[in-house]
């Protein structure tokens, strides 16, 4: 493919498939958008209602405890075991034993009785607790310190959360003692682990105030909640008093989708996460938009295989034509034309550089024949205005009145020159016959006159006789009286007679007179001069017995037969003597405006046939 | 016995000295006059009114035809002998057409030409052999006798002359050669003892071939 069709071919194939592949992009990218905030939405839903559904657990996990734990203090059990204890009952009291069951009722950790100054009175474990903790319950108590509290005491712990409830011993409106009961965080742990198909990254978990996580991690559950710092942006916002969810990142700084609340606790300050990551949420939409992407990838190669096709099928013609005008302006005529594909514009482009070919072929061609010589060759003008091909039908017109001028000069030349040399022969043969002849037949006569030996007199008669015959056929020979006196019939068979005198073979002449007319001299001797010269072979080569000599003598041509039963000869193997003779009797022909035809084959003689347009040459009477 | 008045025309004064002397060897014969071309042999032939022309085709300014056509308008008694170099058969038909009783070529002997003169001045004919040799092939060649039959393809041929198509028509339309239809034209021609297609034509609807 040449340059230029490839820059037109390129800008196609560029353009279609650039159109092409932008749209399928575009609807793709837009079509993965929409999927994409869709699906984060739904993902995002997904979690706000576990996030919901986990606080609202945990609320009501915290609020029952405490309901039990007030329930407890109303009807006074933890008085009556802070005095038991103080009253130094055994282990094996009843109430004291109650307060195992009570920790396996209501599920939990430990319980622990102090009296006013922190002195530990009971416990359910061995534990002892840091005056700090205490100490801090303390300051967390201070305003009210006649409710139940709860406490977050896992920053006072390095194994895990902890999270105790404050409960007063009170008796008449005097603060005895102190409960602390740890709860189950496992519990809460529970809660938050609950199956709720969060796949294989999704968890929630709670954080605190001091951005430290509460729960276990998923992630690492190895590791103390408390050592994890949570410090994203949605516990900050969280801090801030907005609940909310989005895309953020994590505690472990991984791209999440995430729903965040605080719990609702007159005591704790705990925000509750729900998230997933990004990346197993997208997980659907990366599958889509590899699912696009291949879809685009097909798509593409098929706009490209079709903008090719179409490409192809707009620039083939145009191609073609282009090089067929390249050809044309080289001068060369284009072969084969190029085809015309269809009836739109390149198809009428198609149409009028194949008619274009045609005219420079048709111009070409009439040319060549002018220069052929052939200035019969007709041409139709392309149009009223073709220059060209209105030059060239000037130029044959001119070359043909020029040949023709040539020809007819060239004629008149070669017919004078031949008139001259049949003026010469007539005299000659005048001279000869007239005075040689003459003469002979005087001294022939004198001699009668003459005395002598009667025998030697005939002798020389003899003799004189035989030169006057010889003078005679040399005289015919070169110009035969006859057709100056009779005409052409007259001297052909004197011709004929001739022939049949000096040789054994025999002639059939005919002379057919269909015509009323008298032949031109110049016509008479053209087919003398043929037909001595068509004889002549004959004699000298032919070994012929018989010949045929026709002559037709019609009103519109003369048309002679000469044929012979001789040996014949190969025409293009000739000897120089039979093809000069052949050569003057077709010229002679030529001359008087007709045509010889001479056929020969070896073994089978020879037919020269010749015709003569009578109507120029002939003379009305 | 009357001499027989000659008038010897002959432009070639060698040719009249040698006859003259050969005729003047006898005098049964006499010359009255010598023209040495066709115009004087008709103003001698008018004024000496002789009793034979011996006289030579080829003249100048009168052929030796068109002044026996000339003198035999006013005298139609006298007799010509031609002394000629010509032997063509056309010489001799003309000539005897002409009026000529006796034709001979100009090397003929003494003795045949005055026998020859005296033949003709008694009124016959005299050609010398030679001369009649020519004259019978003359009269032999247009041979009559029977007409031949014509062939299929002849007739065909005539049919189409007949109508007046061309030969160059008459080849297209049976798709053979001029040369065979002109062959067969000659053939039929020759067959019916005619010189030409008009009088073939007519012929052929006499015998009712057409």
């Amino acid at each position: 493919m040449s340059e230029k069709g490839f820059k037109i071919f390129g800008k196609l194939f560029i353009s279609h498939s650039s159109v092409g592949l932008i749209a399928i992009i575009a609807v793709s990218v837009i079509f993965y958008s929409i999927l994409r905030v869709a699906l984060i939405n739904r993902a995002l839903d997904q979690l706000s209602s576990i996030n919901v559904l986990k606080k609202h657990l945990i609320e009501d996990y915290l609020y029952r405890s405490r309901l039990n734990l007030e329930a407890l203090q109303v009807e006074e059990k933890f008085l009556s075991i802070y005095y038991d204890v103080t009253n130094g009952q055994s282990e094996d009291h009843r109430d004291i034993k109650d307060i195992y069951s009570l920790c396996k009722l209501y599920d939990f950790a430990n319980l622990h009785i102090f009296d006013r100054q922190h002195r530990q009175l009971f416990s359910t474990d061995q534990k002892m607790y840091p005056d700090s903790l205490l100490h801090k319950l303390d300051d967390a108590i201070h305003a009210e310190p006649n409710r139940i509290h709860v406490i977050d005491a896992s920053m006072n712990s390095s194994k895990g959360t902890m999270l105790f409830y404050y409960v007063p011993i009170v008796s008449r409106d005097s603060l005895l003692g102190t409960v602390l009961v740890q709860e189950n965080f496992e519990k809460v742990q529970q809660i938050l682990l609950e199956n709720t198909d969060m796949g294989t990254t999704g968890e929630s978990y709670i954080a605190g105030s001091d951005f430290l996580l509460r729960s276990k991690s998923r992630f690492f559950p190895d590791s103390t909640p408390g050592s994890i710092m949570v410090e994203t942006e949605a516990v900050r916002n969280l801090m801030k008093g907005q609940e909310g969810r989005g895309i953020t990142k994590d505690y472990r700084g991984v791209s999440v989708l995430s729903a965040y609340r605080s719990v609702s606790n007159e005591d704790l300050k705990w925000f509750i996460l729900s998230e997933m990551d990004e990346a197993e949420a997208m997980r659907p939409i990366v599958a889509l938009r590899n699912y696009f992407m291949l879809v685009t990838v097909i798509i593409m190669l098929l706009v490209l295989l079709v903008t090719y096709l179409i490409s192809n099928a707009i620039v083939s013609p145009i191609v073609e034509l282009q090089q067929a005008i390249q050809t044309l302006s080289r001068g060369i005529i284009p072969s084969p034309k190029p085809r015309v594909y269809s009836s739109d514009e390149i198809g009428e482009m198609g149409a009028a550089i194949r008619q274009l070919i045609e005219g420079f072929e048709r111009t070409t061609l009439f040319a060549s024949e002018i220069g052929r010589g052939n200035f019969d060759a007709s041409y139709v003008a392309l149009s009223h205005d073709d220059s060209l091909g209105h030059a060239l039908i000037k130029m044959r017109d001119e070359l043909k009145a020029f040949h023709a001028h040539e020809l007819k000069s060239a004629r008149s030349r070669a017919a004078a020159l031949l008139e001259g040399q049949e003026t010469e022969r007539t005299r000659i043969v005048k001279e000869l016959h007239d005075g040689v002849g003459q003469l002979l037949t005087a001294i022939s006569m004198q001699l009668d006159l003459v005395d002598g030996p009667g025998e030697k007199k005939a002798d020389l008669k003899k003799y004189i006789n035989e030169a006057v015959a010889e003078i005679r056929r040399i005289s015919y020979n070169v110009m035969p009286q006859a057709i100056v006196d009779f005409g052409l019939e007259a001297a052909l068979n004197g011709l004929c007679e001739s022939v049949r005198r000096y040789s054994s073979i025999a002639i059939d002449f005919r002379y057919i007179r269909e015509a009323e007319h008298t032949l031109d001299f110049e016509v008479s001797i053209a087919v003398y001069r043929i037909m001595q010269e068509g004889l002549n072979n004959i004699v000298k080569h032919a070994s012929a017995s018989h010949v045929n000599l026709h002559v037709l003598d019609k009103a519109d041509e003369l048309y002679c037969v000469l044929e012979d039963d001789g040996r014949g000869f190969n025409l293009t193997s000739t000897s120089s003597v039979v093809g000069s003779g052949l050569r003057n009797i077709r010229e002679r022909a030529q001359l008087m405006n007709g045509s010889a035809d001479i056929q020969s084959t070896p073994g089978h003689g020879t037919v020269i046939e010749i015709h003569i347009p009578m109507p120029e040459y002939v003379t009305d009477h | 016995m009357t001499p027989i008045r000659i008038i010897l025309a002959d432009d070639h004064s060698l040719i009249r000295e040698g006859f003259k002397a050969i005729l003047g060897q006898s005098d049964r014969f006499v010359i009255v006059a010598e023209p040495q071309n066709g115009v004087e042999l008709v103003e001698f032939a008018l004024s000496t009114k002789p009793d034979v022309i011996l006289t030579d085709l080829s003249m100048p300014r009168m052929n030796g035809f068109e002044a026996m056509d000339e003198i035999r308008k006013a005298d139609r008694d006298v007799k010509f002998v031609i002394l000629t170099m010509h032997e063509e058969r056309e010489y001799i038909l003309r000539a005897i057409k002409a009026g000529a009783s006796g034709y001979l070529l100009k090397n003929t002997e003494r003795i045949e030409l005055e026998h020859a003169i005296i033949t003709v001045h008694e009124g016959g004919k005299y050609f010398s052999p030679s001369i009649n040799n020519i004259l019978a092939e003359a009269v032999l060649r247009p041979d009559g006798g029977e007409v031949g039959e014509l062939t299929a393809r002849e007739k065909e041929v005539l049919e189409l002359v007949a109508n007046g198509h061309s030969t160059k028509q008459i080849a297209d339309m049976l798709k053979i050669s001029i040369r065979t239809v002109e062959s067969h034209r000659i053939n039929m021609l020759k067959k019916m003892k005619v010189n030409n297609s008009a009088e073939l034509i007519r012929k052929a609807l006499e015998l009712k071939l057409l």
